[in-house]
């Protein structure tokens, strides 16, 4: 159980990291 | 000359720079060449292995990846290699008699998530004694492994970077996977095959045996640990890693025998961080532009040296008032603040270590950190809290450089009046923007779990030394875990379940948040076209440049840390000026 845990928190941490990067891209897209 | 500094130290220091700066251009030259796919002097032995790699693993070695797409190949590589890295620890008790002949429990769940975020992230941040905790298999397979995975990611995430610098109107910024096979067959693996047989020969074990039980002369019994440390021991250094196979790292005689391997491994910690921004200035067709980086470098990790060496030479007061200790280098003894350091490397050593582990991101230690007078382990802090831009990491070092480098131009162009160029391309809002993002994550990631550290007994409870210093070593812990170092200033037992997984955390921001605007950076630079230089250019190739660039490094480092250092080192320090330690 303790070990899904910290499974769960990586993916958790990584899929926020693609989030972020995705943010950025559209904030390049958006540039004039 | 002064009692706070030695011949010793300005010997070893002009020796060390001599060196580190005659092997910038061959190797940035190598890895200009390797990274740009043309043929080097292993090619005629490397080359089918590399070749092979592509074919077993269906890459495509002339494929272009956006900087997103770049991006994600680096998320997911480091994602599955950190959980497979957990499993690895999690299941360590199977592992048998020969790759665990101290037949080692599991590492439990925290331990072991910290452990594979900081080898994931080439922190190497270790909340452990290796000798008692992993076995022979975890160690080769899961953190040495990572040794060399992570530091390749650096590297190939400061090429990507650099590609895009370079690039004109282009889409792409190269393909993760070619980078990565690249550096690992072409840099990596020669280097550190003579580098590992290098240690060998100074005496460092490579063997799989179960520790030895010796009976001293006094009649007591000592286990003697050792197996397979002189792959790990290499790479450590070379890939500023800094993750000893021993708790005691490179004070330990196992892991740094001789006042040779001492010197070598000082000198790989520096030697691709050093070789990579001449690298960088080949790259973009004018090697003035690499040597101006290289220059603040240099003059930051000298100014580091010798603040460091001279606070420790100079000694504790309160120590050199008692009549019976020796506090004055002679020619037998060393002098100065011995305590902490190992007396085969004395100050001189110890601040030059401490010094360059932290400028770049390798956390290796061959003297306690926690021991150096307040003011000498701020040095560390500091050079950590630039975001070790001085050589840096593996690429790490590069890149933050780099962003640090756009800064100033955008400060420069304020200055005149002029939109801001760097190489030849305009610096627009866009990359400002995102260079402010890297730049604000850093502090926010150590501040922040610093102060969530010193608001509850779950942070509070692990200090050793009450008052400024403990801040000190909360600080000190969150701003290596941050930076990727890894080193640890001791004092604070970090094996607990709040500091194993805010650590975790906070690895894992500082290496690939950070890491996210940058390569934004990249892929945006790479899509531009270039501008004739013009009369408001501000050259970027030159020694104002690099005067600005420290300025920059200095005043940006100073204006987001002071508040807090005045609380933890600087107090500590007028303390102890008005008699009373910690």
């Amino acid at each position: 159980m303790i070990d899904l845990l910290f499974i769960v928190l990586t993916l958790v941490f990584f899929a926020m990291n693609v989030a972020f990067a995705y943010g950025c891209n559209s904030l390049m897209g958006s540039k004039s | 000359m002064p009692v706070w500094l030695t011949g010793n130290a300005v010997a070893q220091w002009a020796l060390y720079s001599a060196i580190l700066l005659l092997t910038a251009k061959p190797v940035g030259t190598y890895m200009y060449r390797v990274f740009n796919g043309n043929r080097t002097f292993l090619s005629p032995v490397l080359r089918p292995l590399e070749a092979g790699i592509y074919r077993l693993s269906r890459v495509d070695e002339h494929e272009e990846m956006p900087w997103y797409i770049y991006l994600l190949a680096i998320l997911l590589f480091s994602m599955v290699g950190l959980l497979i890295t957990y499993l690895i620890e999690r299941t360590q008790q199977w592992d048998g008699s020969f790759f665990n002949p101290q037949h080692f429990p599991n590492v439990p769940a925290a331990l072991a998530w910290n452990s594979a975020a900081s080898f994931t992230t080439n922190t190497n941040w270790q909340n452990y004694g290796g000798e008692s905790t992993m076995s022979y298999l975890t160690q080769m397979l899961g953190l040495a492994t990572h040794n060399w995975m992570s530091s390749a990611t650096g590297i190939v995430a400061a090429v990507a970077l650099v590609r895009g610098l370079a690039r004109r109107s282009a889409a792409g910024i190269g393909s993760f996977w070619v980078d990565l096979v690249r550096c690992c067959v072409y840099v990596l693996l020669p280097m550190l095959f003579v580098f590992t047989l290098f240690l060998v020969w100074q005496g460092v074990p490579q063997n799989f045996s179960a520790y030895t039980v010796a009976h001293t002369v006094q009649g007591s019994v000592q286990t003697i640990a050792q197996g397979p440390v002189a792959t790990q021991e290499a790479i450590k250094e070379l890939g500023t890693n800094g993750g000893g196979f021993f708790n005691a790292n490179s004070s330990h005689p196992y892991e740094n025998p001789t006042p040779l391997t001492d010197f070598v491994e000082l000198l790989t910690i520096f030697l691709l961080g050093s070789g990579l921004v001449y690298m960088f200035g080949r790259w973009v067709g004018n090697t003035r532009q690499g040597w101006a980086l290289w220059a603040a470098m240099f003059v930051l990790f000298s100014a580091g040296f010798f603040a460091a060496v001279s606070f420790e030479q100079n000694g504790n007061h309160l120590i050199a008032s008692k009549a019976h200790v020796q506090t004055v280098a002679t020619s037998t003894q060393p002098g100065g603040n011995m305590e902490g350091k190992e007396v085969r490397f004395g100050i001189t050593d110890s601040a030059l270590f401490a010094t360059i582990t932290t400028d770049a991101s390798c956390g290796a230690i061959n003297a306690w950190h926690d021991s150096f007078t307040p003011l000498g382990g701020l040095v560390p802090l500091t050079n950590m809290a630039t975001g070790e831009v001085i050589f840096g990491g593996v690429g790490a070092g590069l890149y933050g450089m780099l962003m640090y480098a756009i800064l100033a131009v955008f400060i420069a162009g304020l200055m005149v009046g002029r939109t801001p160029e760097y190489l030849g391309k305009k610096v627009e809002s866009f990359e400002i923007k995102m260079a402010s993002i890297a730049l604000l994550i850093s502090p926010a990631n150590i501040l922040f779990f610093s102060a969530l550290a010193v608001v509850g007994a779950w942070g509070t409870a692990s200090i050793l030394n009450p008052g400024p210093h403990g801040l000190s070593e909360i600080l000190y812990a969150f701003t290596s875990q941050n930076a990727n170092n890894g080193s640890a200033f001791a004092g604070l037992t970090t094996n607990t379940n709040f500091y194993n997984i805010t650590g975790g955390i906070a690895m894992l921001i500082g290496r690939f948040l950070f890491l996210t605007p940058l390569l934004a950076i990249g892929g945006s630079m790479a899509r531009k076209k270039t501008v004739a230089a013009g009369l408001g250019t501000f050259p970027t190739d030159g020694a104002t440049f690099s005067v600005l660039l420290i300025a920059v490094i200095v005043i940006v480092a100073a204006l987001t840390f002071v508040p807090a250092y005045s609380l933890g080192p600087i107090l500590e320090q007028l303390l102890l000026n008005a008699g009373k330690a910690f």
